[in-house]
């Protein structure tokens, strides 16, 4: 493909979704917005939580305490935390934050049982807001996230259209973020943009 | 379908989960000393009631932990879901796996004393 027809990027990296058409725009009435958050930093955090100085070292390094509650996330300006497990979370920082992070958690770690992976490139993540976004995820996903439910703060492990998916919604437009893995990004943003054309999509970049 | 409340997620899809068999195989701890044909019944040997049964699920598209669930295949009624380094803990759990032949078994019987010890 021809480089010049892609659209203009700030990285000079490569994502999985650059293959795609990203043309922004769409309807201005548009149901559901979708962007790519591209090369965000993910690390896999894994410790013993009741370990009070794994807790106590992670704190200093994120600024909060890691989220204990299943299926929730805690964030900052710099770092987002989501529960995978009872001794399992995701670290979600800033493009380009994901070596030095690495890096912090291992000083902060060293006599503490624990590991840090770095996984920034084994997935990206698609943003989906806007007030038809809950009923585009309620085409391809068993797990309610009818607002009774399901509010900013909550996250889940789940498919996606049956692809394997880390969700977390940010705010109540209702806007959410989806990791996917690379492999399965292309597949999951084209059927993002058939789910939600009844709706009017519009493309941010 | 099977509606199955993982004890970490809550109730999800079946399509989520992988099975894992029969639960509460204990390894023995001394195989050596046990023949082959005590041996080959803890290997291959395998409960398959028509009724309660103890069994092993994995929540794989979701927090990727394993646990036990007691349920009934002719119904397919789940009965208990409790964590796998546990004993069930309902009381047709506690009867179905004080009852189960494994208890009597060469290879169980040689894990428990080990453990005795």
């Amino acid at each position: 493909m021809d480089d010049a027809a892609l659209p203009k990027q700030k990285d000079s990296g490569t994502s999985p979704l650059d293959k795609l058409i990203k043309v922004p725009g769409g309807a201005k009435d548009a149901g559901i917005f979708l962007k790519e958050c591209r090369h965000s930093g993910k690390l896999i955090l894994r410790g013993d939580p009741s370990d009070d100085l794994f807790i106590k070292s992670t704190s200093k390094v994120l600024g909060y305490k890691l989220p204990l509650t299943p299926n929730t996330f805690l964030k900052n300006s710099e770092y987002t935390s989501v529960w995978l497990g009872p001794n399992e979370w995701l670290v979600n920082s800033l493009p380009g934050d994901d070596s030095s992070l690495e890096n912090d958690l291992n000083i902060a770690l060293t006599d503490v049982h624990h590991s840090v992976t770095n996984v920034s490139d084994n997935s990206t993540i698609i943003q989906l807001s806007g007030p038809n976004a809950r009923s585009v995820i309620m085409k391809g996903c068993a797990v309610d996230v009818h607002p009774r439910v399901f509010n900013p703060g909550d996250a889940f492990q789940s498919n996606l259209a049956a692809a394997s998916v880390i969700m977390w919604q940010l705010n109540l437009i209702p806007t959410f973020n989806i990791m996917v893995r690379a492999s399965f990004a292309s597949y999951l943003w084209k059927w993002l943009l058939d789910a939600g054309a009844e709706f009017g999509v519009q493309i941010r970049l | 379908m099977l509606y199955i409340k993982c004890p970490w997620c809550g109730y999800r899809d079946d399509a989520e989960f992988h099975y894992g068999g029969e639960a509460h195989i204990k390894r023995p701890f001394d195989a050596d000393s046990l023949s082959d044909e005590e041996f080959s019944e803890y290997l291959f040997q395998k409960s398959n009631t028509k009724g309660l049964t103890l069994e092993r699920w994995v929540h794989t598209s979701g927090c990727r932990r394993w646990f036990n669930v007691l349920r009934n295949t002719v119904t397919n009624e789940i009965i208990e879901v409790y964590p796998s380094n546990q004993l069930p803990s309902s009381q047709a759990g506690k009867e179905y796996y004080k009852n189960n032949w494994r208890r009597k078994s060469a290879a169980e019987s040689l894990t428990t004393r080990q453990v005795e010890k």
